[in-house]
């Protein structure tokens, strides 16, 4: 944990390392990976399919139909950049991106949100934390067509990744 | 509801000052009631400021400086057809966009029609946006003047308007028979108060039999006495299309649609519908179930695709023909062939061994090919994000199509990383494309990404 000493608006920013690290609001789990090199993936302990995804209340040959689900990717980019603005020069030096996964429910709202990052990654708890409960409030998906209704949650397979 | 080509939040969105009308049209045909939506959207030319200009325009009448579009939806939120008008007077067509159409105008040529429009037209792709406000109210509000709360929320579809330019320089009616019905649209959600007026329409309205900017709905046969069969276009340049009897009009146009669409789709659905263009390939729907998703089936025997429901063969579902062509190049490409993995067909019966290395192998293929991250969809948050990884890894963030030259390092860790993927996918939960895993190496998958580039 850093400690700022000498900066009156300092304030105290908590390293991304695997286990159980507490935010302002929400507990987040981070975990190292296997089979990739180096990246960790952090999420909030709220999220309610951390173990996978129920399968489709009806049978389906094939995932839901991707022209189905309606998510605004620029939004979500968007907000990530601005959540890291003081840090985009340094994430760029330091070759980072965040992968993001999103479930959501079939009324649009998000269920679950993951990222992937970098083991030693210059985003920090708060950061993620900050990021988290925007993406929660800010980013809504639609859905066409019937075949949602099937789905207990919704898996968006064209979330972003965000690369500095 | 109102629709607008803005888009903001649902919330900000002034209903006062839509552009937009919607009515609920009741259509008795026959004794038999029908209801649709129609919805005016008009031009800012035309209203010029006076929103109650779009109360002129009725069902049978339009006013005649009226310029915009009206879209006719059914009860389920479903695209039925769609018109545009200039001065009162219907001069093009609007359809629902084929899926990854950006918004745009275009021409067509009548030598490489796109759908069954022959004529010379000119196109373009816009994308609206449906303000929703949906309001709960007492039983006794028989006004609905007090609602109780309400919730905002947005929908978008994206439609093309075909403009016909007839020959003596001045814009005719385009024949209203050259729409596909097509299916999506809204979300499901239905309009749960409509504060507009019922009217009852004539399916067959004065003045004519081609109902002038009015329902064209296939599916009830309304609005369509004079409609015939549209046309397959001949396409010489890929495979050969057979599309099965006893389909309605809707469903022949809808199939042929997505097949139009699959073959635009990406650089690699473009290099499958060349790669079998000396093939004939039948396409048939047999609805066994109508909830709303859907598969396909492929019969290697007789070359034969069927859809299992309506909705799976609509343009929506797309990737489902990409998926099954891909099969066919591993058919093509595996000694012997991949029907010693095909899923038995007997009740209960297990997956044979290796029917899992095809179907993971078609999905990487897929997901690569649309990026799109699906085949950890049901797998926990480590394996969706190592997977994300990987994939971004192996094409450059969605910009490079692997290229892995054997005996190279970059081949052999991809090996090692592709079966260790296999083998958590395979032991995903409740997986349907689980089976014992054999010693098959992805070859479809690298030969067909030592072939095709992103750019064609």
């Amino acid at each position: 944990m850093l400690i700022c000493f000498a900066l009156s608006k300092c304030s105290a920013q908590t390293r991304l390392m695997p286990g159980i690290l507490k935010g302002k609001h929400d507990t987040f789990v981070v975990e190292k990976l296997k089979l990739a090199d180096s990246l960790i993936v952090v999420y909030s302990k709220g999220n309610k399919y951390v173990n996978g995804l129920p399968r489709p209340k009806v049978p389906h040959f094939l995932p839901m139909g991707r022209f189905d689900v309606h998510v605004d990717n620029n939004a979500i980019k968007q907000l990530i950049y601005s959540a890291l603005k003081t840090k985009l020069a340094d994430l760029k030096k330091n070759k980072e991106s965040i992968i993001t996964n999103f479930d959501f429910y079939p009324n649009g709202q998000i269920s679950d949100i993951s990222f992937g990052l970098h083991e030693n990654t210059l985003v920090t708890l708060q950061d993620i934390e900050d990021i988290d409960q925007k993406l929660r409030v800010t980013v809504k998906a639609t859905f066409t067509g019937k075949a949602y209704l099937q789905y207990e949650a919704i898996y968006y397979s064209q979330s972003p990744t965000i690369v500095f | 509801m109102a629709m607008s080509y803005q888009s903001i939040s649902a919330g900000s969105f002034n209903f006062s000052k839509s552009q937009s009308l919607t009515s609920l049209i009741v259509v008795n045909k026959n004794g038999n009631f029908y209801m649709y939506a129609m919805t005016l959207l008009a031009d800012s030319s035309y209203l010029n400021g006076d929103y109650t200009k779009l109360q002129r325009n009725t069902y049978r009448s339009k006013d005649k400086n009226f310029s915009g579009k009206v879209f006719y939806h059914r009860m389920d939120g479903s695209f039925v057809n769609g018109w545009s008008f200039q001065n009162g007077m219907v001069n093009g067509i609007v359809t629902l966009a084929a899926p990854n159409v950006a918004a745009s105008h275009a021409g067509q040529s009548a030598k490489a029609p796109v759908s069954d429009v022959a004529e010379v037209v000119n196109c373009s792709t816009t994308t609206t946006t449906i303000y929703w406000e949906q309001c709960s109210y007492y039983t006794n509000d028989v006004n609905d003047a007090h609602p109780i709360s309400c919730f905002d929320y947005t929908t978008s579809s994206s439609y093309t308007t075909c403009s016909e330019v007839g020959s003596g320089g001045g814009t005719s009616a385009p024949n209203p028979c050259t729409v596909s019905s097509g299916s999506g649209g809204t979300s499901d959600s239905l309009v749960n108060n409509a504060k507009f007026g019922a009217r009852v329409a004539d399916p067959n309205p004065p003045g004519g039999s081609a109902p002038p900017g009015g329902i064209v709905d296939q599916t009830n046969q309304i609005g369509t006495k004079n409609c015939t069969t549209p046309a397959t276009p001949a396409d010489t340049t890929t495979f050969k299309i057979l599309i099965c009897g006893g389909l309605t009009p809707t469903e022949k146009a809808n199939i042929q649609n997505t097949i139009n669409a699959f073959k635009v789709l990406n650089c690699a659905a473009k290099f499958l519908a060349n790669n079998f263009k000396n093939l004939s390939f039948s396409f048939c729907i047999d609805s066994v179930s109508q909830n709303g998703g859907g598969s396909i089936n492929y019969n290697p025997v007789n070359n034969s695709f069927i859809f299992t429901t309506d909705y799976a063969a609509t343009p929506t579902y797309v990737d489902l023909i990409e998926h099954e062509f891909f099969h066919l190049y591993q058919n093509t490409t595996y000694p012997g062939g991949t029907a010693a993995y095909a899923k038995s067909t007997a009740p209960g019966a297990s997956n044979p061994a290796g029917f899992v290395n095809i179907e993971f192998e078609e999905a990487i293929f897929l997901d690569i090919a649309t990026k799109s991250h699906t085949v950890f969809d049901s797998g926990t948050q480590a394996q969706i994000t190592a997977y994300s990884n990987w994939i971004n890894s192996l094409t450059d963030n969605g910009t490079i199509y692997p290229d892995l030259t054997p005996g190279t390092q970059a081949y052999t860790t991809f090996i090692a990383q592709y079966n260790s993927f296999l083998s958590q996918y395979n032991d995903l939960p409740n997986n349907p494309n689980s089976s014992p895993i054999i010693n098959l190496t992805p070859q479809a998958f690298i030969d067909i990404f030592q072939i095709v580039t992103p750019n064609c």
